[in-house]
């Protein structure tokens, strides 16, 4: 077992538009030790999500080979890959992505369902609890304010206690106030599980919170 | 994932998704679809074994042996073995007398079992109405027609003799069940029991007479026995069973039954569009659940299986609903029509849950499939970059999935093979031309948007622009109406057909034998009566002898020399006008006389092609005691079951002047007046009367049913139609809302969206209209023209009336399902999207 969370070597990403080619990555190397909490930074359009979606194997890579958790994603299957998103990861999105049918515990329920862990529900209900939505349990998504909406998906994120987390823009869609409330329980939930985060975003004072930062831009890291 | 996993959280999500609602469509639609299919499936079903049970009384059994002498024992060996039940019938003509009175009667006499199916109507009491008799007449007395009694003037209880022997009669004898035949050319009827023949004597060796042997038994039993007489078969003998004889309604039934076929077929077409369509949106809906479980580690089968889960729960539980419905429906029916339907009305059998379980499943998966197939292809990666739709199939494939499948689905209705195809091909080019026609009125829309007034343009623009969806949506709208209108249509022209064939006034009397000199005094008494006869048609009584010569037995093939046409004298009339409802097929009838030639005739097709017989052919009869030679100038198609007299044989007007005639008419009689016949009867003692009451009620009982199952299938079309138009509208509602709460962030008011919705659906809906009124128009143009041999003539008012009910129900549907755009605030409208 190695100390590595995830390791990227000479990551590259392009897609075809029009029948040209397009660079969206370039010989990305990039190291994230267990428990370690990494910021990505940079402009929009750099390439800052895109690296997330490779680095949790929700994408095939153009070129390079990344490392999860020991295993290589290399010659993996989708399927395979998301056998490892099953046991390793968990999610945090900028727009939330809550079901809108489910309720917020069902929301919160539903990993732990596709993980078919035993009693589900009141690890959902304590997870809320956790967040400060205890009396929110049965509202539906669009009956939740937007940082209420991003603590339902805290939990959601949390509840299968993932070894990494991956965050897209978790306060984007919030105003500074209750942007900062959510980091702040975004890291707590972190400590407090000793769960590797990796964290895009553009906001300065929010990366500065984590244990490093690095800097993307044209889809390259500088 | 385990099974059980997915199991259970398939479950779950189907019941979280039920109670938020999206599911409400796609049950509907499909609902729709197994109630039409298994009510009319349940109602045909029974109504079929029904008929098949009203056709075995007709007969007297399962299965009847013809006889002219009484069968050998090993006949009865062979039946008991199979456990088949037996009962034996005599007839015969014979003379009954009452002190002065006379009258040649016949006879039959039946075994004490007697009937084994169906039953009898008799009464004690000529004032009073018939009951349900299922015994046979008891020794020592008989049972008799009406008419006997008023011929012989004698009443129920008085005694008549017949041969050596007395009977009392202790009944009249109001309905027959198995009298079977052309049912005017019979003498009265007395009904006895077989037991007491011997002592009549009145049957001696070479006496003519006809031998019945009924049997009833199962379906198996019987086959059994069909198959060992049919080496023992002689032209004498004669082996019915209800597959050989088709009642006279059988051509109205098997037109309804296919038209209810047909048009629950196309109920379920249209519910699986509205089924196809909330899948799709179904489908486009849980992208995100699908991305979202996949993120959470759940496999691309994973996903699948979840929703196939879903979709087959809900496949069984709308074919368990819907067959539970739909048997409701048939049972309330059934209810509602007690009265008119046969006393033993059998019930359906579970086939149709099967066949209901079947049709849901293929249904829905078939035409949600592909969308199905997507969701599984839903990538991750939506969960970032949120528009990510998946790759869509390729269109080939759909499109050659959903014709297999529509194929499928008709031929299974209808198990012809040229019909589906056609169908195929017509829908195909209907639906091509429809999407043409739709296009170019587009762009013709666009051009003009230009010049019309302000308050018409946000409408037509929204519908212009919206381009490829609203195109499809128009036409699905259009194929939606046209398919109604045309089910209206066909179910109108059925429905109108089978009451002109049994108008209010239908005969339920025939007269026969009126002697030419009794003419004027008959025909005063029914217009003293107030009764209006149709034409009195002379008959004479003659025989075929010859065709071109040579003797009918030897010209006509083996199996046509027991045809009753040959060993019955038949009625022949002269006339100098075709009867309305006749139909020359060759050759023309006389409208100048020709003195030149033999007398022409004209011979009904059927007769004519049974026995070869050709135009300009030469036919001899023997009347009377003279032959006449006559040539075949027309061949006719004649409606036996119009009720009127009809006419095998019609001779040129007064070819038959010189001999033998008595006349022949109809009437109607409402029961009432029943009275009336008596004195008829006893004012001119000569004629034959005939009853045929029981039997026009039998048939207007039927043609109530099938009206009312026809009815029944049209309201599921309607109902289907309305679902697919709903679906659609649904299907495109939230984007629809997302804008009416954009433009009301824009400082549109309501007023003003309101309007564009009414304009935009209106408009719409009339396309949709014009589009359903050339695709009806051209149906009925192929089907009046090529199938019916009608003339077709274009109806504007019907292209009308579609455009006006096509503006008129999408603008109210669409108004319906979009005043969320209105009602609520455009913020909830923008935070619930
Ligand atoms: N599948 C794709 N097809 C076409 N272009 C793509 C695709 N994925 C990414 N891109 C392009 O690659 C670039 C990087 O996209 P990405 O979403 O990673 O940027 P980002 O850094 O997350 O930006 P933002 O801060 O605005 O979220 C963009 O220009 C985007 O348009
Ligand atoms: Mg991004």
């Amino acid at each position: 077992m190695t100390q590595f969370a995830i390791t990227a070597r000479s990551l590259a990403k392009s897609v075809t538009l029009d029948h040209q080619s397009l660079n969206i990555l370039n010989a990305i190397d990039l190291d994230v030790k267990k428990g370690e909490s990494l910021a990505i930074v940079g402009s929009s359009g750099s390439g800052k999500s895109t690296l997330l979606g490779l680095l949790a194997g929700l994408d095939d890579v153009s070129a390079g080979e990344i490392t999860l958790m020991d295993s290589s994603l290399s010659g993996m299957s989708e399927d395979e890959r998301a056998a490892l998103r099953a046991k390793y990861v968990g999610f945090v999105f900028q727009s939330f992505q809550l079901l809108p049918n489910l309720t917020a515990t069902e929301n919160v329920v539903l990993p732990l369902e596709v993980l078919n862990r035993s009693n589900p529900e009141a690890q959902a209900i304590s997870m809320l609890d956790r967040v400060g939505l205890s009396h929110r349990l049965t509202h539906y998504p669009r009956q939740l304010s937007g940082g209420e909406q991003q603590r339902v998906a805290l939990a959601r994120a949390f509840v299968a206690k993932p070894e990494i987390l991956f965050a897209d823009e978790p306060t984007g869609n919030l105003d500074t106030h209750t942007g900062d409330n959510i980091a702040d329980l975004l890291f707590e939930l972190n400590h407090e599980l000793n769960t590797t985060l990796i964290l895009v975003t553009h906001d300065q004072r929010l990366a500065k919170r984590c244990d490093r930062i690095v800097q993307i831009e044209a889809g390259t890291l500088l | 994932m385990n099974i059980t996993t997915i199991t259970r959280l398939s479950l779950k999500l189907l019941m979280r998704e039920w109670r938020a609602g999206s599911l409400t469509i796609m049950l509907v639609s499909l609902l729709i679809a197994v109630i039409s299919h298994s009510t009319i499936g349940f109602f045909t079903e029974r109504l079929g074994k029904a008929m098949e049970a009203k056709a075995t009384h007709l007969l007297g059994g399962d299965l009847v042996i013809k006889s002219p002498k009484a069968l050998s024992p090993d006949y009865f060996t062979k039946s008991q073995s199979l456990d088949l039940i037996n009962a034996h019938t005599i007839e015969f003509s014979t003379v009954a007398i009452a002190g002065e009175s006379l009258k040649l009667t016949s006879v039959k006499a039946v075994s004490d079992n007697y009937p084994i199916k169906g039953f009898l109507r008799t009464t004690s009491d000529v004032e009073k109405t018939d009951v349900i008799t299922q015994e046979a007449p008891a020794r020592g007395s008989v049972w008799v027609e009406f008419r006997v009694l008023s011929a012989l003037n004698v009443n129920i209880n008085d005694t008549i003799e017949i041969g050596d022997a007395q009977f009392t009669i202790s009944r009249a004898l109001t309905f027959e069940p198995d009298r079977g035949g052309a049912f005017y050319a019979f003498a009265p009827r007395i009904m006895m029991n077989t037991n007491d023949i011997p002592s009549t004597n009145v049957i001696q060796p070479g006496s003519r007479v006809d031998h019945r042997y009924l049997f009833v038994g199962t379906h198996q039993s019987i086959t059994q026995y069909k198959e060992w007489l049919a080496p023992k078969l002689t032209p004498n003998l004669k082996v019915l069973d209800i597959y050989s004889e088709s009642p006279a309604v059988s051509n109205s039934l098997r037109r309804a039954e296919s038209y209810m076929n047909l048009a629950s077929l196309l109920a379920i077409l249209l519910a699986s569009v509205a089924i196809a369509m909330s899948a799709r949106q179904y489908a486009e809906t849980h992208y995100d659940t699908s991305a979202l479980l996949r993120c959470m580690g759940a496999q691309q089968n994973d996903v699948f299986t979840i929703f196939t889960i879903q979709l087959s729960l809900i496949a069984l539980l709308a074919a368990l609903l819907g067959t539970a419905i739909g048997w409701l429906t048939q049972e309330g029916v059934t209810f509602i029509v007690r009265d008119l339907l046969p006393d033993s009305f059998p019930p359906p059998s579970l086939s149709t849950l099967w066949s209901a379980i079947f049709m849901s499943f293929v249904v829905l998966f078939g035409f949600s499939l592909p969308t199905l197939l997507r969701l599984r292809k839903v990538s991750p990666l939506r969960v970032l970059r949120n528009h990510l739709e998946p790759l869509s199939l390729s269109g080939r494939l759909i499109y050659t999935m959903t014709f297999a499948l529509v194929a499928v689905l008709i031929y299974s209705y209808t198990q012809d093979a040229r019909l589906t195809a056609s169908a195929i091909v017509g829908g195909s080019v209907i639906g091509l031309v429809g999407f043409l026609l739709i296009s170019l009125l587009f762009s013709g829309l666009n051009s003009i948007t230009p010049r019309l007034p302000l308050l018409l343009k946000p409408g037509i623009r929204n519908l212009v622009r919206r381009e490829l969806e609203t195109r499809w949506q128009t036409l699905a709208f259009g194929i939606t109406l046209m398919a109604m209108a045309l089910v209206l249509m066909i179910r109108t022209d059925l429905i109108e057909q089978w009451q002109s064939q049994i108008p209010a006034n239908t005969p339920n009397h025939f007269v026969m034998n009126i002697l030419p000199t009794d003419t004027q005094p008959f025909q005063q008494f029914l217009t003293e009566h107030n009764i209006t006869p149709s034409t009195l048609y002379p008959v004479s009584r003659g025989r075929l002898t010859h065709i071109n010569g040579s003797a009918v037995k030897q010209a006509v093939t083996k199996e046509e020399e027991n045809n009753e046409a040959l060993n019955r004298e038949l009625n022949l009339t002269e006339a100098s006008h075709m009867q309305p409802e006749n139909k020359i097929v060759e050759g023309e009838w006389w409208d100048t006389a020709d003195e030149s030639s033999s007398p022409r005739v004209s011979i009904e097709s059927r007769l004519a092609k049974r026995l070869n017989i050709n135009l300009n052919d030469n036919l001899t009869f023997f009347i009377g005691s003279r032959t006449l030679e006559v040539t075949v100038t027309s061949i006719r198609s004649v409606k036996w079951d119009s009720f009127r007299p009809n006419f095998y044989i019609i001779f040129e007007p007064d070819s038959l002047s010189g001999f033998p005639q008595t006349l022949l008419t109809s009437f109607y009689l409402p029961t009432e007046q029943r009275t009336v016949l008596n004195n008829l009867l006893r004012q001119f003692p000569a004629i034959t009367l005939l009853e045929v009451e029981a039997i026009l009620t039998q048939i207007k009982t039927t043609l109530t049913q099938v009206t009312l199952a026809v009815e029944l299938v049209l309201s599921f079309v309607l109902l289907a139609g309305f679902s697919v138009t709903f679906a659609a509208l649904r299907s495109s509602m939230s984007q629809r809302l997302l804008e009416g709460a954009l433009m009301r962030t824009l400082g549109a008011n309501r007023r003003q969206i309101r309007a564009n919705q009414w304009v935009e659906y209106s408009l719409m809906g009339a396309l949709a209209g014009l589009i359903a009124s050339f695709g009806a128009e051209s149906i009925m143009y192929v089907a009046y023209t090529h199938i019916f041999g009608l003339e077709y003539s274009f109806n504007p008012v019907l292209t009308i009336v579609l455009i006006l009910i096509g503006a008129a129900s999408i603008s109210v549907f669409g108004g319906l399902s979009g005043r969320r755009v209105l009602k609520n605030s455009p913020a909830i409208v923008l935070r619930d999207m």
